[in-house]
């Protein structure tokens, strides 16, 4: 059993806000109202939930960014509000988006710079960069300035800056947000090579499918509040009872199959428009029923039906969006 | 402390870089001490040499370093923000002590490039007399202005640390510090209520020991005393900075608001 290396217990964190222009109103908002977890040594953790779900503020607690309303945190043996100081250089943390960098400065300048503020020494360094920009498949573009870059490559290149203190922990907030299929599962192959070779990786997602392949656990979080926590393929089990019906219907507009399937009393479902032909996803408990019961609709033509297991989105919208 | 002092001199030379790469910052090092520097001579055209030495080639050199040092504490807080790195920064293993010291010492490098063209181009395009002055002594004396400017200019980086106006603070203090710390004329013809405001700010101090250092009538104890009350208020401001470092940085994790912009 490996050893824990995060504990969470009963964190709490409040923002002060302040409302109106001329007479300043102060309100408190709860961002995390009283979670506990922890990750084990070697894991791929992952914090799923909607905006404004306390993910970020987690990651920023963990990361000694922000310190707790209540409760404590510990992480590899240190207390992040006290001991920021001695846990700083064993952690790194990745924050999405195209900033956290400096985009007048090449590449390798970007990396040299934060590898001093790592206090990394130079004869380190010299190996270091070039195998980090190696890595995340920047070598060629070492030299070129950050603000030359696409998305996909500045989010490359945080990822190199986020290795550069060979950290035993990288915490990852949204680390593939806006990026193109391609740079996303690069990104992915990346983290699973790291995971691999011992580091521990927190990250927070939307992206249900990233987080259903890379993630060994899975918290999800809702309104500051810890709602499940369990592996995904155990998540998954929660919502076994259910099956997703999936089929496309032609000859119909998304109002009249709504209409039809309310008539039908079928209320739980979901249409997306392709091409001129309605997909339909229909999660039931009996299944069977649900497909007789289209079949036996007038006016929908029914194609390519398939009934499948639940996805992690399906667990995530169940419980957190309260289907 | 080793690496420190390493992530101390990477700043500077990181901070010269980014500075310079900005069209803004390049008008302010090598355009406006020109201007400041024209404007000064034509208003003191008629005064004595030491006076126009005193207030147009001290004076108008000052504005330009003050300018460039206001840019490094309050804009490059801001300017972090703005890229997203401050938090970055904030949580690295150095202590953003080191960093916000190496951007303001960057800047005043700068700073002091923009005063020395000031100096060339009065020297050279209106013929002003330059005074025979101690190499040992005035290099001193600009050894502690830069000490007692950086420590101030760091008290405010730290203000800014925590404001996201810091902008609105920067263009609200660069040119009040022109007025009342005398840049171009003595704090003595300020109203008297102002006069102890200006006797607070090591600018002041700071003009005035350079001022004393190049009068070729300054007796040893008026340098002597020049220097030491910099030096004293220069420590005041440690203490000061030393405190208050403390609590911005604990202040910055509890509000939570450095990537905010």
């Amino acid at each position: 059993m490996s050893k824990t290396i995060i504990q969470v217990d009963q964190v709490k964190r409040t923002y002060e806000v302040k409302k109106g222009s001329w007479k300043k109103e102060k309100k408190f908002v709860e961002a995390v109202k009283g979670i506990s977890f922890d990750v084990k040594d070697g894991e791929i953790f992952g914090l799923l939930g909607p905006n404004g779900a306390g993910k970020t503020t987690m990651i920023k607690m963990l990361t000694t960014m922000l310190i707790p309303t209540d409760g404590t945190i510990e992480v590899l043996g240190f207390n992040p509000v006290h001991q920021h100081k001695e846990l700083r250089p064993h952690i790194n943390f990745i924050l999405g988006g195209e900033r956290n960098l400096y985009w007048r400065l090449s590449a390798y300048d970007n990396l040299a710079y934060f590898a001093d503020l790592y206090k990394i020494p130079r004869s380190t360094q010299k190996e270091r960069i070039p195998q980090l920009l190696k890595l995340v498949e920047l070598e060629e573009a070492a030299d070129r300035r950050v603000e030359t870059f696409s998305k996909g490559m500045k989010q490359r290149l945080q990822i190199a800056r986020g290795l550069l203190n060979n950290p035993k922990i990288l915490f990852l907030d949204e680390p593939s947000i806006g990026l193109d299929p391609v740079s996303a599962r690069k990104l992915r192959d990346i983290l699973r090579d790291l995971n691999q070779q011992g580091t521990t990786i927190v990250l927070t997602t939307h992206y249900m499918y990233e987080a259903d392949e890379l993630c060994d656990r899975i918290a999800f979080i809702n309104h500051g509040e810890l709602i499940a926590i369990d592996t995904p393929q155990n998540l998954k089990q929660r919502t076994n009872h259910l099956s997703v019906i999936e089929c496309k219907l032609s000859n119909s507009t998304k109002q009249e199959i709504t209409r039809l399937l309310e008539g039908a009393n079928i209320f739980d479902f979901e249409i997306h428009e392709e091409q001129n032909v309605m997909k339909v996803r229909i999660p039931a408990e009996e299944p069977q029923k649900v497909v007789s019961l289209l079949y036996n609709l007038q006016y929908l033509e029914v194609q390519d039906l398939s009934i499948t297991k639940p996805s992690l989105e399906d667990v995530y919208v169940t419980m957190v969006g309260g289907v | 402390m080793r690496g420190n002092l390493q992530a101390f001199f990477k700043t500077i030379i990181v901070q010269m870089k980014l500075s310079i790469a900005r069209p803004m910052f390049q008008f302010v090092i090598w355009i406006s001490p020109f201007f400041y520097a024209t404007i000064t001579y034509f208003v003191y055209g008629g005064q004595s040499p030491e006076k126009i030495f005193h207030y147009v080639v001290l004076g108008s050199g000052f504005m330009g370093l003050w300018t460039s040092i206001v840019y490094s504490s309050a804009s490059d807080i801001n300017r972090e923000r703005f890229y997203g790195t401050l938090e970055n920064i904030f949580d690295a293993p150095v202590s953003f002590a080191y960093i916000i010291m190496g951007k303001i010492v960057g800047n005043t490098i700068w700073g002091f490039i923009s005063m020395l063209l000031s100096f060339l181009y009065l020297r050279f395009v209106f013929n002003l007399e330059y005074p025979i002055v101690n190499p040992l002594l005035i290099g001193s004396a600009f050894l502690v202005v830069v000490i007692a400017i950086s420590v101030f200019a760091f008290v405010m980086a730290l203000v800014f640390t925590l404001s996201k106006q810091a902008e609105v603070l920067m263009n609200f203090i660069e040119y009040p510090i022109f007025l009342i710390c005398g840049f171009l004329f003595p704090i003595t013809i300020l109203p008297t209520w102002l006069q102890p405001i200006s006797a607070i700010l090591p600018p002041t101090w700071a003009i005035e020991l350079l001022r004393v250092v190049t009068n070729n009538a300054s007796t040893s104890a008026q340098i002597v005393q020049a220097i030491l009350v910099l030096i004293g208020i220069t420590v005041i401001y440690v203490v000061i900075a030393f405190v208050a470092y403390g609590a911005v940085d604990r202040k910055a994790r509890m509000d939570g608001k450095l990537g905010v912009y």
